[in-house]
């Protein structure tokens, strides 16, 4: 069936390009891979994390390492079951 | 509508900064990254420690990190840029701007979290870059010269590893071995574990990277500072982490120190310097302290111990350079400090300040307001946090620093000025009265000088020392005076000649340049007579007679034509008209070179060198100044603009010195500088200064570089401190973070409520002395979220202003909540500088917002919008409309001409228009996308800006039929978007105002990060074609960092009916060939494209 290499094709895309969704793609994993953008973003922007650190009366410092620090599970450890769609 | 943009002021808040030597001279310059956006080259004067801006540029692209880099055996440093645009750009100084050498793309561009660009660090060798992204993505460059000394990048290697977060990124000194990055990063995913120090190596032989070694460091671990190495020092990192720091080495040592009283401070900057054999290293924590990190290491450069001692305290910064010559530059919130190390010991004095520039930011809110009732209005900015919070009063002018007044006998009637004869006098400042002279030395302080040679009983009409020798020596020549009757030749007090009109006439204006004399006859009809001095003799030579103007003459200017030496001659006449001659030079020549038509009389003329041609500025009696370029050989007048500068009052002008080059003095209801750049463009600003009627350049020891200025009968010196900036920036200190404000109109006291965690408090200020007439303190945990002005319909005074304040008790952050909440009114006392508390009113829920509507006060609770009436006891519930939007309401404005329509905006889901029915509240228009709304002002009856959180402006108008009340349609309509444009930067406050007397109005925007931006409406469509045409060709040229233009301005949404006047403004910098070639590509000429983009700026006093 996989007359061009396609799968394998396909396989190393996702490998590359952390976060891209598949049919298979869990609500979990999707969830995460939103919220490491969103976390990434307020990193990268410093207009937004100036204002996010100003609301939370924290320095830029604190505020930019706590995203990254939230980016390692921004939604809590994975669902231990299976079929937690 | 479409809106043409324009960055008035480029923002203050500092990303980055480096240090290195940009211009590839001896001198130590800084590189300045403001918000991302604008790359700047700052000096430091190494006598003065004076700042200067030597250039400032934006980049169009978001500059996340910055490197300097210097390639073996070079002696020029190089930037290299991690930007969005998925590039890495190294750029050089060069030609008076920052100009990419090498560009290499390896993303996609924007802020994406596996695009390298957060973290540049270059080798200290100069032989590899390493761009780092958030997650995954490290990439390693080589780089390299080519035969012709160009930089060349080799193609990037990759060494990154999937599902890891990288907290910082640095490049270890390893001397000449291969070079090595250290890398603090966090896995995910599968293989989680501890934060980890990793050791990529660059194999230059080989070509390729390895992770050679890693190592678990503190959890808290966040930044990396790499130490020197190769003989010069240990090598090696330190690894910064809460309330620590720790010596780290791929050898294995590991020496860790506490940050002394800070367990949980986390490194917001630091610095590294490398003396002779030595080094140190400078870290400051979150709450500003410095700390002075000591590595003792053995003979064999093996790290034996670190210590961390308490060295100074500064504002907290965001960027740390530590200069050669013993300065410290921090870059602390708006502004930027400079400090002398005083001491390397620290403690008390181990640093003096030396220079500062003031700027707004973080802006949290600001209002304009002309307070001071100038002919500009003024932006109220509540900026800093802590305790840097400030309300910063912006104003558009350059600052002015006054070094002297003295009091004068009479009005003057002007003021010159002239260089000493020889270095050991003081300059002379000499001042005309009606009747008589004035001869002023400034030696300390100003004093009369009688034994000057100067006729001292007459008025005098000019004065200037000339120039001696050849045309371009800078000896110095004897000094003439004008008087009604005689040109005064003075070479030493005790020698003056005199040169005497024919038939005793008398001279009605005079001007002189570096070797000529030029007077023009009184009630002659035009006659000009031309002097100049004969290089042998020493005395003035009459010129073969000028044509005669026809007109008579009310005022004169002279220059001299460069190469031949003849002078250029410009008459104001009396029928409204400038007239150009030329005189003398080696040909001996005496012709008229050409007209000038006026709308209006002239008053005073003035000519300056604007690089090649001639500048030729007229003031007209109407108060209008017209500037123009004359070609001083064919006597072309080109480029011809008029500029209101204020109500009908005659402008002066003068030739002054600023910044070293030659500029303008336009002095009419309001002195305005004008001065030509680098690249020959006319720039303009008002000077933040009083009106003033006559100018001259004035330098002493003490003033390098200033004015003598007379305004009646006081004589001032001032002088520019920032010519290059054309707003300044006044800061009233506050005591916390400033969260909200409002200003009563009559008192002009700003009521401004200030919150830090588990503080709050309110403070009614005076802006003019900067004095805190009232400070209420909330009770502890009682938090202050906002305040708002409001009248009540049921008050016995309908129009009387309450100040109403929400508070919260126990706020909670995420989600909004908090135990009790209230609103406080508070009445102003009878002379509205204090306020008194009228009634406290509970509120269930977290008020987020206020705003005066229709007589009543509506208070934006959750979801909800309720409208409160004025009771004897509490504020009393009239209507409520529970869901006005879906999620919380972040702001309310209640419509100017439409009393009945109140806009709501919402966190996330746009602004709504709700209409007050005799049913309640209805919603009139909703946003079919979602924005993040932070800012809004509504323009007409059915228009609003708003600003968003990811610094995105857009204008939304409701449908006609939205309005119909009285046939309302089903379901609300939705808003048309107008314009639309991403700024890059959140915008936090909006106002429609003038900026000068004549001016049109334009919405003025400051941004969180300090910028001050004009977006400007264009009234035809002609211009707003053209300029989208002209916007549109400069967007094909290649930018510095790549960055897509259009896909930069469309970051969140497609750009809509808005240029970047910015990027327009571009096409003065291009050279002719590339000018001429746009202006053909759209249909239109060079000077049509720069008249409109002068006009532009002109008509809108910007």
């Amino acid at each position: 069936m996989d007359k061009f290499g396609m799968h394998n094709q396909t396989e190393q895309l996702y490998a590359r390009y952390e976060g891209t969704g598949n049919a298979d793609t869990s609500r979990y994993e999707w969830l995460t891979n939103q919220h490491r953008d969103t976390l990434a973003h307020y990193v990268m922007d410093d207009s937004l994390a100036m204002f996010i650190s100003i609301a939370e009366g924290n320095s830029v410092t604190r505020t930019k390492f706590n995203m990254l620090e939230r980016m390692q599970q921004p939604c809590g450890p994975p669902p231990k079951t299976e079929d937690s769609k | 509508m479409f809106l043409y943009t324009l960055t008035l002021n480029a923002p203050s808040v500092i990303s980055h900064a480096e240090v290195g030597h940009f211009s590839g001279g001896k001198r130590q310059e800084l590189a300045i990254v403001r918000h991302q956006q604008h790359l700047e080259l700052c000096t430091v004067d190494t006598n003065s420690g004076q700042m200067g801006t030597e250039h400032s540029q934006n980049m169009f692209c978001r500059i996340r990190s910055i490197a300097a880099i210097r390639l073996p055996g070079g002696s020029k440093d190089y930037l290299v840029l991690g930007t969005d645009a998925g590039a890495l750009t190294i750029v050089e100084y060069t030609g008076g701007k920052f100009v990419a050498v090498q560009h290499h793309e390896f993303g996609r561009s924007g802020l994406r979290r596996q695009v390298a660009g957060q973290y540049v660090v270059a080798d200290p060798r100069g032989r590899a870059v390493m761009v780092a992204a958030v997650e995954r993505t490290k990439l390693v460059y080589v780089v390299t010269r080519d035969g012709e000394a160009q930089v060349q990048l080799a193609s990037p290697l990759e060494a990154g590893r999937a599902q890891t977060v990288s907290f910082d990124v640095a490049a270890v000194d390893v001397g000449f071995e291969n070079p090595v990055f250290a890398a603090l990063e966090s896995a995910y995913g599968e293989t989680q574990g501890a934060k980890e120090l990793a050791y990529y190596e660059l194999d230059l032989g080989l070509n390729h990277v390895v992770r050679r070694w890693s190592a678990a460091v503190d959890s808290s671990a966040h930044r990396l500072i790499a130490l020197p190495g190769g003989g010069d020092g240990p090598s090696g990192v330190l690894v910064c982490s809460a309330g620590a720091v720790e010596y780290r080495h791929n050898t294995g040592t590991a020496r860790r120190a506490e940050i002394p009283e800070q367990a949980q401070a986390l490194v917001v900057a630091s610095a590294v310097h490398r003396m002779r054999g030595a080094f140190f290293v400078l870290v400051q924590t979150e709450d500003g302290t410095l700390f002075k990190v000591t590595v003792t290491c053995t003979a064999e450069l093996e790290v034996t111990g670190v210590d961390v001692a308490l060295f100074s305290q500064v504002q907290p910064a965001a960027a740390l350079c530590i200069l050669r010559a013993g300065f410290l530059f921090a870059a602390a919130g708006g502004g930027q400090q400079l400090h002398q190390f005083a001491s390397l010991d620290g403690g008390e004095g181990a640093l003096a300040l030396v220079d500062e520039v003031e700027g707004a930011g973080p802006v949290v809110r600001s209002a304009v307001h002309n307070v001071a009732r100038e002919d500009a209005p003024q932006l109220f900015a509540l900026s800093g946090r802590g305790a840097q919070a400030a309300l910063a009063v912006v104003r558009h002018g350059v600052e002015v620093a006054e070094l002297a007044v003295a009091e004068l006998p009479d009005a003057a009637t002007g003021v010159w000025t002239a260089r000493a004869a020889d270095a050991g006098d003081a300059g002379l400042i000499v001042v005309g009265l009606p009747q008589a002279t004035l001869a002023l030395e400034v030696r300390g302080d100003v004093a009369e000088v009688t034994r000057t040679g100067l006729a001292t009983d007459v008025p005098t009409l000019c004065l200037r020392r000339l120039t001696a020798g050849a045309s371009d020596g800078s000896e110095a020549g004897p000094l003439v005076q004008v008087t009604p009757h005689a040109v005064r030749l003075v070479h030493t007090p005790e020698r003056v000649s005199e040169w005497r009109p024919p038939n005793a006439r008398a001279i009605a204006c005079a001007a002189i340049g570096t070797r000529h004399v030029a007077v023009a006859l009184a009630r002659s009809g035009g006659q000009i007579v031309c002097l100049e001095l004969h290089a042998g003799t020493g005395a003035l030579v009459e010129l073969p007679r000028l044509p005669e103007a026809g007109s008579d003459v009310s005022s004169l200017a002279v220059a001299a034509r460069g190469t031949t030496g003849a002078a250029v001659v410009a008459a104001g006449c009396a029928d409204s008209t400038v007239r150009l001659f030329a005189a003398g030079g080696v040909r001996g020549v005496a012709e008229a070179l050409g007209v000038q038509a006026l709308d209006a009389e002239p008053h005073a003329v003035t000519l300056i060198d604007a690089g090649g041609a001639l500048g030729l500025f007229v003031g007209l009696v109407t108060g209008v100044l017209v500037s123009a370029t004359v070609d001083a050989v064919s006597g072309a007048v080109d480029a011809v603009r008029a500029r209101v500068l204020g109500a009908a009052q005659p402008v002066a002008v003068d030739a002054v010195v600023v910044a070293g080059r030659p500029a303008v003095l336009a002095l009419g209801a309001a002195p305005w500088l004008l001065s030509y750049t680098r690249s020959g463009r006319l720039r303009a600003a008002p000077l933040s200064y009083d009106a003033l009627a006559h100018a001259a350049p004035f330098t002493s020891d003490q003033c390098a570089e200033g004015f003598a200025c007379v305004d009646g009968a006081s004589l001032r010196i001032v002088s520019l401190p920032r010519p290059a900036a054309a707003f300044n920036c006044a800061s009233i200190p506050l005591a916390r973070t400033p969260r909200s404000m409002a200003l009563h109109p009559e008192s002009r006291c700003f009521a401004i409520a200030e919150r830090d965690q588990r503080a709050s408090l309110l403070r009614v200020v005076d802006p003019f002395t900067g004095d805190s007439e009232q400070t209420i303190e909330l009770d502890e945990d009682d938090a202050v979220l906002t305040v708002a002005h409001v009248t009540f319909a049921e008050s016995s005074d309908p129009t009387e202003l309450f100040l109403a304040v929400a508070c919260a008790r126990g706020l909670q952050l995420r989600p909004p909540a908090c135990a009790s909440a209230s609103v406080r009114l508070y009445r102003w006392a009878p002379d509205a500088r204090s306020l008194v508390l009228v009634h406290v009113t509970p509120i269930d829920g977290v008020p987020q917002c206020l705003a005066a509507f229709g007589g009543m006060l509506a208070v934006g609770v959750g979801r909800a919008v309720r409208l409160y009436a004025l009771g004897a006891r509490q504020l009393l519930r009239r209507v409520q409309a529970p869901a006005a939007v879906p999620n919380v309401i972040a702001a309310m404005c209640a419509h100017r001409q439409r009393p009945d329509l109140l806009l709501v905006a919402d966190v996330q889901e746009s602004v709504r228009l709700l209409a007050l029915t005799s049913a309640g509240f209805r919603t009139l228009a909703v946003d079919t996308l979602p924005r993040f709304i932070v800012a809004m002002l509504p323009l007409d009856d059915a228009t609003v800006v708003t600003s968003d959180k990811f610094g995105n402006v857009a204008v939304l108008r409701a449908p006609a039929a939205a309005l119909d009340l009285e046939h309302p349609p089903s379901r609300p309509c939705h808003w048309d978007i107008i314009a639309e444009f991403h700024a890059g930067d959140i915008i936090t406050g909006m106002d429609v105002c003038e900026m000068g007397v004549a001016a049109r109005q334009i919405i003025l925007c400051s941004s969180l990060m300090g910028a001050v931006l004009a977006a400007v409406p264009l009234v035809s469509r002609q211009d707003a074609e053209m300029l989208r045409a002209l916007e549109l060709a400069l967007r094909r040229l290649p930018s510095v960092a790549g960055r897509d233009h259009l896909a930069m301005r469309s970051s969140f949404f497609p750009v809509r009916a808005a240029v970047d006047g910015d990027l327009c403004e571009l096409f003065y910098a291009l050279d002719l060939a590339s000018q001429d070639a746009i202006a053909e590509d759209i249909g239109h000429d060079t000077p049509t494209i720069l008249k409109k983009l002068d006009d532009m700026r002109a008509i809108h006093a910007l």
